[in-house]
């Protein structure tokens, strides 16, 4: 099935993508962020916070932000 | 949010006339020169102490320079990023993706709301707290059409609680109202040229809460305190004193005590005295009544003299005396030699 998947680490990725059916958003986070720790992130589906064991349906929209972004200072 | 069917409607529809008016134009993104230039100073530099033989300052650049060698190279990612995303067909938020957004950051604890005279779509975070500094509120406000400029936001300081040294830093790295994306200016730049709002504020809230220690305008260490009138640097507030003169604000490198009359002075009330060079306050320098160079009360005589003027004047006094002297002796009448010793002529 298809899913929308954001992930605004890094570069960051915003794209459909296929994920099995019956994918729960603990399993697509390992296989997306696989170095990563959940509890670094803000994970939402369809924009709302849901628990790890969360099955992901058709056409749901997963983003992934960290909770940690490091700023820096413009030169002047 | 007042009325906010309508609103909210007119809020997207100038939200998408700007996404989709620039789908087909996109920026080139700015080339890290600033970086560049930073490394080549700082190569300059150890190459400068190497010259002189100054070690202590050539290890010190030497760290600088990997500080900025690891900046220039963040700065090359976030562009390649940018440049990779500008080759990639972008999708754009549909105005109902949109409405989802502004619908959800609602849910989250911001505070949104529309400044329609400003033309702003504003988003207030909770109080910002880093290393125990409160920096208090600050309010997120993007510009509805103004998506494709540089700088398409700004963020405000709505409990200001500025850095010592510089009032127009209100956050480690938000300097004048502008916040350094820093790591994550890559991914932000991309959620908001997608018109995905949620993700674009999210992030912007994250960046305010996080610190980057050695990368901030103005470190937390040197938040508070009061800023040094003469050198600028940050004073705790145990280790400041006041310039007995101005009143100004001293740090201890930079206060002198004046000898004589045992103030704390600052560099501009204060100079030495040009004939011992011991440091006085402006008030204990005197100038010299002939060569009027500022002097101290031990190297001013009671005639307000410098040694040096002194001796010339009295050279130059005796001097006077001895002309004076011989030529007054010319106007006496001479003693005839002829007369001398013998006994008055009888009549």
């Amino acid at each position: 099935m298809k899913i929308l998947f954001v992930n605004n680490d890094g570069g960051g990725f915003a794209d459909y993508i296929e994920v099995a059916e019956g994918t729960t958003l603990a399993t697509l986070f390992l296989q997306r962020v696989p170095h990563g720790k959940p509890q670094d992130y803000l994970i939402r589906v369809n924009r709302q916070p849901v628990t790890c064991d969360h099955v992901l349906s058709e056409g749901d929209r997963v983003s992934i932000t960290p909770t940690k972004i490091q700023g820096a200072m413009l030169s002047s | 949010m007042p009325n906010p069917n309508r609103q909210l409607i007119k809020v997207i529809e100038s939200l998408h006339r700007g996404l989709a008016g620039n789908i087909d134009v996109p920026s080139p993104p700015a080339l890290p020169m600033r970086a560049w230039d930073a490394v080549e100073r700082a190569a300059r530099s150890i190459a400068k102490a190497r010259q002189h033989g100054w070690q202590m300052a050539a290890r010190m650049k030497s760290r600088e320079l990997v500080a900025r060698l690891e900046e220039l190279h963040r700065e090359i990612d976030q562009v390649l990023w940018q440049v990779v995303d500008v080759q990639t067909p972008r999708q754009i938020a549909t105005p109902g993706e949109l409405y989802l957004d502004l619908v959800a950051l609602q849910e989250e604890p911001f505070e949104l709301k529309i400044d329609t005279g400003a033309g702003e779509l504003c988003v207030t975070t909770e109080p910002v707290v880093l290393e125990g500094i409160d920096l208090g509120r600050f309010q997120i406000r993007l510009k509805l059409e103004r998506l494709q400029d540089e700088w398409p936001y700004r963020v405000v300081a709505l409990d200001p609680a500025p850095a010592a040294a510089n009032g127009s830093v209100t956050h480690p790295h938000v300097n004048d109202e502008v916040l350094c994306e820093g790591e994550g200016s890559a991914s932000l730049r991309k959620a908001l040229a997608e018109g995905r709002l949620f993700d674009f504020f999210t992030m912007v809230d994250r960046l305010l809460h996080t610190y980057g220690a050695g990368r901030a305008h103005i470190e937390l260490d040197q938040w508070q305190g009061m800023g040094c009138h003469d050198c600028g640097c940050v004073v705790d507030e145990d280790d400041y004193c006041f310039c007995c003169r101005c009143d100004h604000v001293i740090c201890p490198e930079c206060f002198s005590t004046c000898r004589h009359c045992d103030q704390s002075v600052c560099a501009g009330c204060s100079s030495s005295c040009q004939h011992c060079n011991e440091v006085a306050c402006l008030r204990c320098l005197m100038p010299c009544a002939a060569c009027l160079e500022q002097l101290c009360s031990e190297c001013l005589n009671d005639q307000n003299l410098c040694q040096t003027c002194y001796e010339q004047r009295t050279k130059s006094d005796l001097e006077k005396g001895e002309l004076e002297e011989a030529a007054a002796a010319k106007t006496e009448p001479a003693v005839h030699a002829g007369g001398l010793g013998q006994a008055p002529c009888a009549a």
